[in-house]
């Protein structure tokens, strides 16, 4: 399986020990609209998340995870509270401060349109690095597409491609530039089961032996049970936090959030 | 990265880019067109006035105070001059052909090395009778080789002359003479030549041999070397085209703003589609910056393959226009450096309208990748303090431009175009906007598929009314140009007919008018002929021009155009000029005595335009006075009046081949007048039809496109129509109602714009001169509706053809 290959051969990741946050966030805080129309979409989340730990949030529709995720990334600004991404604080940065944070040390994998329909495979995989100005190691772009099994279709436009080479593609990218933080939101959403599988199996591996940050919003308890620990939101709160979670344990906890007592 | 991405855009989506590039091209070739029609004109231009120096060595000129038919005899005795042609020139009026006009005459030299032409036909003249012609002369002549012609020179007699041979000199000058000839130097016996042209034995001396003529010269001649000579005398040859060119420079103008306009809206759409994929952009990493250079390298690519495009096919075009005028003998002439520019105005406008979109793309917040959100959400219809902005400058406007039909001041005018135009951009999209609204209400009455179309028009309402600017922009400069050239036709017209009582008129100097030119005159259709006595007279001097002679009308034509002679009582009435009164010191009704037929005769004096219209200055007087008094009378002239609103150029054309055929008259009267500006007004009428194709094109090409995109955009939707049961027929009529909206409601807001600037334009250029006239050229702005409901529906074609392929099933699937 193309994931069980991946990881060794990925090029050194800036090690950081598992102990140092790699994002934090400290009572979050978003609300939408005013007045009575106003929507609390995270209310009062503090976390972190370590360097090299895989964590799954979950919650049912409009607990809130998306909107979290967002926040952790920079792609949407708190109402109250602060989040900081590798030993930077994203309070009052600038668009471009962020942006060169998100292309530098941030990958994105999620569901669907991943990719710029008019670039081919290759191009979609180097743009980050190429939109930074910095040099494409072509080596390390072929053993990662080797490893992924997309090696012979980087000619390719994404319309050429099926959902899960699409979704390999997206995975390439968002590795060659050898992020500290992956956001990943419903990855295998789109995928057959063991194409999914493989594709957390990488995530795992990505987090274990190249000591990358995963933060990965799912529905799916199965999906979860490949994350070190799951935290579960529900009415944008923080409900639950499972460490090594079992696909019961998490499936009790979801139940009880999604069915109140 | 940013260009190759750009550039990966572009492949993937050419037909996108196909209006962008079609305006692109249209803008750029009428610039090019205007520079190349320009140089290409100016060089022919330049080498006719060059022409006849660029055979020899050195060139006389002999200033005005050289009296000497002889002067350049002295050069030829200089050591090492081979060569000595005197250059002769003459301006006679020729006749005898279909027409009379003005004719050069020059000398053509002895030395046949020195002749710059060579005969096509025929042979070269050698006695002073015969002379050789432009083969464009002989055609407007209606005459071939072996013509006899006759040419008078000034009031002298007139000189029979046979065209012996004829040249094709691949010219025609815009201004100056009508036709061109050319005789042996005994044709000119007697002229002192203004110039000579030399050649020399060694042309490696030829500096030392220019002192050298110079020095043996008399006073007052200069002596050149002829390539300085012919360089300075195609520089000193300002071409009569300026007047085109600069009318060429407004169409261009125009084009390259409706250009902008549907470039601008095409990038809006193809920026609105690709949200996500710009979202995408901005989420790996990509700035803000990074993001709207994509773009704007998009608009350069196509603005490029626009503008190169439209630069070589203005090129050809402007040769063309040159050739067809017969002013592109010197060959094609484009200045490299003009071209580039044109091309770079292509590019650059492409850049400019491409700005906003490009802005816009920036603002898409990079998680915007991450959601599942509608593509394009129609923008409301807001910008409140836009609207007033653009109502203020519409006001301001407004008082400008009625300042400037008031004053009559033509900068007043254009500077109240100016805001207007700016007024209107900024205002008209929203107000258009605006109006969709009810528009689309109205629509829904005429049945579902106007309906629908109604509600898809209101539905992308800021998208729609950016397509109607560009029609909005070119139905009012079509309707302001025809609108101003018809008015003003029509007001010159009426001043014409006021100022000229007599329309059209003939008079010898005092010889009695041959009966033939009678007849003829009489024979012309829609002119009322009589036949005008006159006599000698001594008018008391007045130090500017004063009359020589009496007209004594006939009582018929008195009545028609003098009753103010008819006044009985006192002293007979005497017309004359009102500059004589004026010069004179008199007033209107003042006693004069004028002495004729040997005696005096007292007269009350009356300003009148008849007295210096008729193409001599006359004093006019009524038949019976002079008769009483026992005058003498002679008929030397005839009038003749027509009724309003006749054809000026027609009547001209009747009465100049009257008068070719008889060298003892003059033509006078209205039809010699307002010859030029009518011709200016003819080529601004023709202008705006020409521009109204250009403007149909352009605004086909952005319609198509943001029908089509919008087809695309609605697939859904439409196959959701086609799944519930509506016929494609039906389809067809929901996007072609749309485009005809579009079109209709631009055309009319153009019109209500275009007729009122046209109508101020008008008054500001002549209402200080002649009373205005108002013509609304309804003829024209009817073609412009028709051609707005025809552009329309040929817009509508390919979306609609592309809409009703949708399949039904694809509005169930996602």
């Amino acid at each position: 399986m193309w994931a069980a290959r991946l990881f060794p051969n990925v090029a050194t990741v800036t090690m950081q020990t598992k102990s140092s946050s790699m994002v934090s966030c400290h009572h979050l805080r978003k609300r939408y609209g005013t007045g009575d129309a106003a929507v609390v979409a995270v209310d009062g989340v503090s976390t972190s998340f370590a360097a090299g730990e895989f964590t799954a949030i979950m919650g049912p529709s409009g607990s809130g995870k998306t909107t979290l995720m967002h926040l952790l990334a920079g792609l949407d600004t708190p109402t109250e509270g602060e989040v900081s991404l590798a030993g930077t604080s994203l309070t009052g940065l600038d668009d471009r401060a962020l942006t060169d944070l998100r292309r530098d040390r941030v990958g994105f994998i999620f569901q669907a349109f991943n990719l710029l329909p008019t670039l081919t495979a290759e191009q979609n995989i180097v743009l980050p690095l190429r939109l930074a100005g910095r040099p494409v190691d072509r080596g390390r772009l072929q053993r990662i597409a080797a490893s992924l099994q997309i090696a012979d279709r980087l000619g390719h436009r994404p319309a050429e491609l099926s959902g899960g080479q699409q979704q390999r593609v997206a995975v390439a990218r968002a590795l060659l530039t050898e992020p500290s933080v992956v956001f990943a939101d419903e990855p295998t959403g789109a995928l057959d089961i063991a194409t999914g599988r493989a594709l957390l199996a990488g995530l795992q591996n990505a987090a274990r032996q190249s000591g990358q940050t995963i933060i990965m919003v799912t529905h799916d308890a199965a999906a979860a049970t490949y994350a070190d620990r799951v935290l579960i939101m529900a009415d944008g709160r923080l409900w639950e936090e499972l460490r090594a979670p079992r696909l019961e344990s998490i499936m009790s906890v979801m139940a009880s959030v999604t069915v109140p007592s | 990265m940013i260009f190759a991405l750009a550039w990966s855009q572009v492949r993937a989506h050419p037909g996108r880019l196909l209006a962008i590039v079609a305006a692109v091209v249209l803008a750029t070739g009428f610039l090019a067109a205007t520079a190349t029609f320009a140089s290409t004109s100016d060089e022919g231009l330049r080498l006719t006035a060059a022409a006849p120096l660029t055979t020899a060595d050195i060139v006389l000129d002999a200033g005005d105070t050289v009296h000497d038919p002889h002067w350049y005899r002295a050069a030829a005795g200089v050591p090492g001059v081979r060569s000595v042609d005197p250059q002769y020139a003459r301006t006679v009026s020729v006749f005898g052909g279909a027409r009379r006009g003005s004719a050069n005459v020059q000398s053509i030299p002895a030395t046949p090395s020195v002749r710059w032409f060579t005969v096509d036909e025929g042979t070269w003249p050698t006695a002073a009778g015969q002379v050789v012609a432009d083969r464009r002369t002989l055609t407007d002549l209606g005459v071939g080789v072996g013509a006899r012609l006759d040419f008078r020179q000034g009031t002298g007699a007139p000189v029979a002359v046979v065209v012996v041979g004829s040249a094709d000199l691949g010219f025609r000058p815009l201004t100056g003479s009508d036709y061109r000839f050319y005789a042996a130097p005994s044709f000119f016996a007697g002229d002192t030549p203004p110039a000579a042209l030399l050649t020399v034995t060694d042309r490696d001396r030829l500096p030392a041999t220019v002192d050298a003529v110079g020095r043996a010269m008399p006073a007052g001649v200069t002596a050149t070397d002829a390539v300085a000579a012919s360089d300075a005398a195609a520089s000193r040859f300002a071409g009569g085209n300026t007047q085109l060119v600069v009318l060429m420079l407004a169409f261009a103008a125009v084009a390259l703003l409706a250009s902008i306009l549907v470039i601008a809206n095409t990038f809006q759409v193809i920026v609105s589609q690709r949200i996500r994929q710009v979202a995408l952009l901005r989420l790996v990493g990509g700035h803000r910056r990074q993001v709207s250079r994509v773009v704007l390298a998009e608009a350069a690519i196509a603005g490029t393959i626009g503008a190169v495009l439209g630069a070589v096919a203005g090129v050809g075009l402007g040769y063309l226009g040159a050739g067809l005028l017969d002013i592109n003998g010197g060959g094609l002439a484009i200045n490299p450096i003009v071209l580039a520019l044109c091309v770079l105005t292509g590019v650059g406008a492409t850049v400019v309208a491409a700005w906003a979109p490009a802005r816009r793309a920036t603002r898409v917040a990079p998680v915007r990748a991450l959601q599942e959100v509608a593509e394009a959400l129609p923008a409301p219809v807001r910008g409140g303090r836009r609207l007033v902005a653009g109502l203020i400058l519409l006001v301001l406007a407004v008082g400008v431009l009625g300042l400037a039909a008031v004053g009559t001041s033509l900068p007043l005018a254009l500077a109240g175009g100016v805001l207007l135009a700016a007024g209107l951009l900024i205002a008209l999209p929203l107000g258009i906007a605006l109006l969709l609204s009810p528009a689309a209400r109205g629509l829904e009455r005429f049945g579902v598929a106007a309906g629908l179309a109604g509600s898809n028009l209101r539905q992308n309402a800021r998208r729609t009314a950016s397509a109607t600017m560009a029609v909005v922009v070119g139905a009012a400069l079509i309707t302001g140009l025809a609108v101003a050239s018809a008015s003003g036709r029509a007001t010159v017209e009426a001043d014409l007919e006021a100022r000229y009582p007599v329309a059209a008129g003939v008079h010898t100097d005092g010889a009695a008018i041959d009966a033939r030119t009678v007849q003829a005159m009489a024979g012309i259709t829609g002119l009322t002929t009589a036949t005008v006595a006159t006599a000698t007279a001594t008018f008391p001097a007045a130090g500017k021009p004063t009359p020589a002679r009496i007209a004594a009308l006939p009582a018929e034509l008195a009545g028609r155009v003098a009753p103010e002679l008819s006044v009985s009582g006192g002293d007979p009435v005497l017309l004359v000029p009102g500059a004589y009164l004026t010069a004179r010191g008199l007033k209107d009704g003042a006693p004069l005595t004028v002495k004729a037929g040997g005696r005096d005769l007292r007269f009350t004096a009356r300003g009148s335009r008849l007295a210096d219209t008729t193409g001599q200055l006359l004093g006019v007087t009524s038949g019976e006075v002079l008769t009483a008094a026992g005058v003498r009378t002679v008929p030397t002239a005839v009038w003749g009046t027509a009724s309003s609103g006749f054809d000026r150029e027609t009547l001209a054309g009747d009465v100049n081949a009257v008068a070719a055929r008889d060298a003892a008259v003059e033509v006078g009267g209205g039809v010699t007048e307002g010859g030029d500006i009518m011709n200016v007004l003819s080529i601004l009428l023709g202008l705006s039809l020409g521009m109204l194709a250009v403007t149909v094109v352009i605004a086909l090409l952005g319609i198509a496109n943001l029908l089509g995109l919008s087809v695309i955009e609605r697939g859904r939707e439409m196959a959701l129509l086609r799944a519930l049961g509506t016929r494609r027929g039906r389809l067809r009529a929901m996007v072609a109602v749309e485009a005809v909206t579009i079109t209709l409601v631009g055309t009319v807001a153009g019109i209500v714009i275009g007729v009122p600037v046209g109508l101020v334009g008008v008054i500001a250029a002549v209402g200080r001169q002649a009373e205005p006239v108002i013509m609304l050229a309804w003829p024209q702005l009817g073609l412009v509706l028709v051609a707005a409901v025809v552009t329309g529906v040929l817009a509508s074609l390919a979306p609609a053809r592309r809409a009703t392929r949708i399949a039904p099933a694809q509005g169930l699937v996602r």
